[in-house]
């Protein structure tokens, strides 16, 4: 058993309507009306909500029934079938509003039970599809609503089409149509250096889609932001451009992060690199992790590129490439610094020679811990020696004990 | 220290994650290819006396909280029939 339909009936004439009622009756639905005038039937469509609309086109008042069913349709969404005793060949121009009416059906005079059931099924199954195409619409835009990221369209010259209210806000905007209708160019008025847009352009036309493209945007009140874009470019069947796509992440945050951590580390370089002495971090097999400039300068030269800008060795080094400890000996023959800490551990010091050459320096070696505590390197500090970088005791009792002996 | 190099092998799975063989000593874990980029020291550590050295550089920031790359450079390609 279906559900009984509440048909609104619109026939000024009063036979014609008795027997559209009879036959909706039988059917087992509920009449509405009927109304004999356009307007009435409109006003009835607004107030009743029917699930559909009889609607002959020839009705008294001002308003026709082509205009009526303009009306509902557009403004109430209900079906409506027309009914006439009008055929194309009796008056064709009337046949031609009836197309673009938005009148899901047509009944010739006299209508029959057959025609208007069949009518009424396919009222059934429009709304049925009608109320999936909306629930399924309302849930994809329930999601391009409410999501934290940014999704906009804008067409190739340049213009948004579409925004969410996430991006409108991203960029300061109050909503979605402010910033659709606020943004002439995207072009000048977004990016903040010329031709970003252009370059984005140029990779989506060789990539189709380009991922996280980060740029700096002007917000409306001026202030600069950084996002990240995901973006596609939508072309039709003929492979024509329709229009780009996009989602967009503030990634401000983040790359201020980056700044400030590549700032900190900056200061770090250039404090390590400023120290005349040679400070080098090794793991326990000697190998070298890092260094800084005097180092590098020692063991490559003053000319080579290495020795002047970081001095983080893994770049140089990461794979085949090993670059060990610099040789050294102590001045009484004996285990350097670096030998004692490797067998014994702890803070040592004490007076070596670097080699090849000899160059006479103190050394310094302490213990490089990782996170949890465990010792995994050390930090090894070569002071020209004179300079001293042992403490004064030390350093006296280093002297005291290298002399009378033979340099190397 | 030794380290594992990965490749994938044929799964005929549905998930994301990988069967991922060692082209060394032939373990198995089933595991992203991004899981394999990013393993510790221990799951990283390969007896086989073929298998790279794992770069001072690299074991060094490992144990600083880093972690070792261990997919081999033909990862996709290295198990499949010509």
């Amino acid at each position: 058993m279906t559900q009984p339909l509440r048909v609104l009936v619109a026939e000024d004439d009063s036979v014609g309507a008795a027997l559209l009622c009879g036959l909706l009756v039988r059917e087992g639905h509920m009449v509405i009306g009927p109304a004999a005038m356009g307007e009435e039937a409109v006003r009835l469509a607004r107030d009743e909500r029917p699930d559909a609309v009889l609607m002959d086109i020839w009705l008294a008042g001002d308003m026709n029934g082509v205009e009526a069913t303009r009306a509902i349709t557009a403004d109430f969404d209900i079906p409506v079938i027309l009914v006439t005793g009008a055929t194309e060949a009796t008056d064709h121009d009337l046949m031609e509003q009836v197309v673009g009416s938005g009148a899901l059906g047509f009944m010739s005079k006299p209508v029959t039970g057959d025609a208007l059931r069949m009518n009424l099924r396919i009222v059934r199954h429009h709304t049925r599809l009608h109320a999936r195409l909306r629930d399924s619409e309302q849930r994809y835009r329930s999601i391009f609503d409410n999501a934290v990221v940014g999704i906009y369209m804008a067409d190739p010259e340049g213009r948004y089409l579409v925004s969410n209210r996430a991006f409108a806000e991203m960029l300061g905007w109050s909503g979605p149509g402010d910033l659709v209708s606020g943004v002439r160019s995207i072009d000048a008025q977004v990016y903040e250096v010329p031709g970003r847009r252009q370059e984005l352009l140029a990779r989506l036309r060789a990539e189709g889609t380009v991922a996280g493209f980060v740029s700096q945007v002007y917000g409306r009140d001026g202030d600069l932001l950084w996002v990240s874009e995901h973006c596609t470019a939508v072309h039709d069947w003929a492979g024509e451009l329709l229009h780009y796509e996009g989602i967009v992440v503030n990634v401000t945050a983040r790359i201020e992060a980056e700044q400030r951590w590549r700032t900190t580390l900056g200061i770090l370089r250039s404090t390590i690199d400023a120290m005349p002495d040679h400070v080098v971090l090794l793991d326990l097999e000697r190998n070298v992790i890092m260094a800084n400039a005097s180092w590098v300068r020692q063991m490559c030269g003053a000319g080579h590129p290495d020795a002047a800008p970081s001095a983080d060795m893994a770049g140089q080094v990461e794979g085949a490439v090993m670059v060990r400890c610099p040789e050294c000996m102590s001045e009484d023959g004996g285990p350097t610094p670096l030998d004692r800490f490797l067998r014994e551990g702890g803070h040592q010091a004490g007076p070596v020679r670097l080699l090849p050459g000899g160059e006479a320096c103190t050394c310094s070696v302490s213990p490089y811990r990782a996170p949890e505590g465990t010792v995994i390197g050390a930090v090894l500090v070569l002071r020209h020696d004179g300079e001293g970088c042992l403490a004064g005791s030390e350093r006296l009792a280093a002297r005291a004990d290298m002399t009378g002996r033979r340099g190397v | 220290m030794r380290k594992h190099q990965f490749a994938k092998i044929d799964c005929n799975c549905t998930r994301r994650a990988t069967h991922l063989k060692c082209v060394f000593c032939g373990v198995m874990e089933y595991r992203s290819l991004d899981e394999a980029r990013r393993m510790t020291l221990g799951q990283a550590e390969c007896q086989h006396p073929d298998a790279p050295q794992v770069p001072p550089q690299e074991k060094f920031r490992a144990m600083m909280g880093g972690s070792l790359d261990c997919l081999a450079p033909d990862y996709d390609t290295h198990f499949k029939p010509d």
